[in-house]
């Protein structure tokens, strides 16, 4: 019971990271695998019924662009971060960067 | 391999219903393809690397719906103003089911109160269905616009809001108000709506000198109606409505009692008398011993029952702010 709170709380605390990741991520051109092993070699393991599906929604919401590219004799769709992804990945980097900075004084200042 | 995962796809393009899903399955396929191409090395045996990733994915119908998540019926923002009205939904549904039984009652010339809860059931069930799927619907529809919690919250003000809110009103000790304040009315005004021929057939009837009872019992009826309906607007007591609650049940308590202790309130029904005497004289009898102390028995439960409900809602009054 404590370990399934826990594991939700976790999985609610990595949501909420999640798409600044991916925008992050797509700066460079990516495809769903591609996405998914660069998040997991950084330390962000995502199951694949999160992050594809994640992906398609930031696309449809114009925050990232794609195109299907041949590459390796296998068709992949490529993302990339698109311009009003990139002003929504500055805010976001920007609140980030400030509710890390309030985080980690509220961290510091129980622990006394 | 191939086949394998062919089905797999095949599975989720099944429960999928937007238009993009050729897009969806053909994205799915390349990155599937790229999974098992990254595992292979390790594992001997294909198929089971196939079956490993794709259990992974998850079952077709949770791929298809991350894909294409449905939107619940009701928001759970929504869900407790969404309970209110259903409530207030089913309440106008039982005032309407009561309405036509009493129309029923009275054509049928009759006041056989199972009857009367079988018309009220059968109405309610009849109709309650209809409402419910009407006001989810609405609630689907105004909810995916973001309507309600703007339309529920607007204007507000602290100082509007009930000084005893968790001292709530009943919505069922209104409709049992109701109920029995509706009947009261029929069996008072028998003479209004009951044919000649039936009438004739009731063993007591009011005494002559007493027929202003019907007027004190049908003033004292219609004002407690108006309350009750009234009270349905309110979540939480307040007390001037509490007051009026009291007072309510009050009346009724003493209207009771002074019918009790009446000598000659009832009377035999002088022609069937006659017929009874002759016919079945052991009726006639049981009939006399009940009017004489039966009746006034009866009314004495009611009323100390009417006194009952006033005592507590007022020791209720008294804990209100």
């Amino acid at each position: 019971m404590t370990n399934d709170r826990s594991s939700k709380l976790r999985l609610e605390l990595r949501r909420g990271i999640l798409v600044l990741s991916v925008l992050a991520s797509c700066k460079a051109p990516q495809y769903g695998y591609s996405l998914r092993k660069h998040l997991a070699e950084a330390g962000l393991e995502i199951d694949e019924g999160t992050l594809y599906p994640l992906i398609r929604r930031l696309a449809e919401q114009g925050l990232l662009d794609s195109e299907w590219l041949q590459k390796d004799g296998r068709e992949r769709r490529y993302y990339h971060l698109s311009a009003s992804g990139q002003k929504v990945l500055s805010q976001l980097t920007t609140d980030w960067t400030e509710l890390n900075i309030c985080l980690t004084h509220i961290l510091e200042t129980s622990e006394k | 391999m191939m086949e394998l995962v062919e089905r797999y796809l095949q599975s989720v393009e099944a429960e999928l219903s937007t238009p993009h899903k050729a897009d969806i399955i053909r994205e799915l396929r390349g990155n599937i393809l790229d999974e098992i191409e990254s595992g292979n090395t390790a594992k001997a045996n294909a198929d089971d690397q196939v079956t490993l990733v794709l259990i992974k994915h998850g079952h077709p119908a949770q791929v298809a719906q991350s894909f294409e998540p449905i939107a619940p019926l009701v928001a759970s923002v929504d869900m407790p103003f969404y309970k209110t009205v259903l409530w207030s939904g089913a309440i106008l549904v039982f005032l309407l089911a009561l309405v036509k039984s009493l129309s029923v009652l009275i054509s049928a010339d009759s006041i056989n109160p199972i009857r009367f809860l079988f018309i009220i059931l059968g109405t309610f069930l009849d109709n309650i269905g209809i409402v419910v799927i009407g006001i989810t619907l609405l609630f689907f529809y105004l909810g995916k616009q973001g309507v309600i919690q703007k339309w529920r919250y607007r204007n507000w003000l602290p100082k509007d809001l009930p000084k005893n809110p968790s001292v709530k009103t009943s919505i069922s000790d209104s409709i049992t108000d109701i109920t029995t304040s509706l009947f009261l009315l029929l069996i008072v005004w028998i003479p209004l709506w009951m044919s000649q021929e039936v009438q004739q057939d009731l063993i007591f009837v009011l005494a002559q000198d007493k027929q202003y009872w019907r007027y004190v019992i049908s003033v004292l009826c219609v004002l407690s109606i108006m309350h009750n309906l009234y009270r349905f607007t309110q979540h939480s007591w307040r007390k001037p409505s509490l007051a009026v609650y009291v007072l309510d049940n009050a009346l009724f308590a003493i209207i009771f009692f002074a019918m009790a202790s009446e000598t000659t309130l009832f009377i035999l029904n002088q022609d069937l008398a006659i017929t009874m005497s002759a016919d079945n004289p052991d009726r006639l009898r049981w009939a006399k011993a009940f009017l004489d102390a039966g009746v006034s028995g009866v009314l004495m439960v009611i009323g100390a029952t009417a006194a009952g409900i006033a005592g507590y809602y007022g020791w209720l009054m008294t804990k209100l702010k």
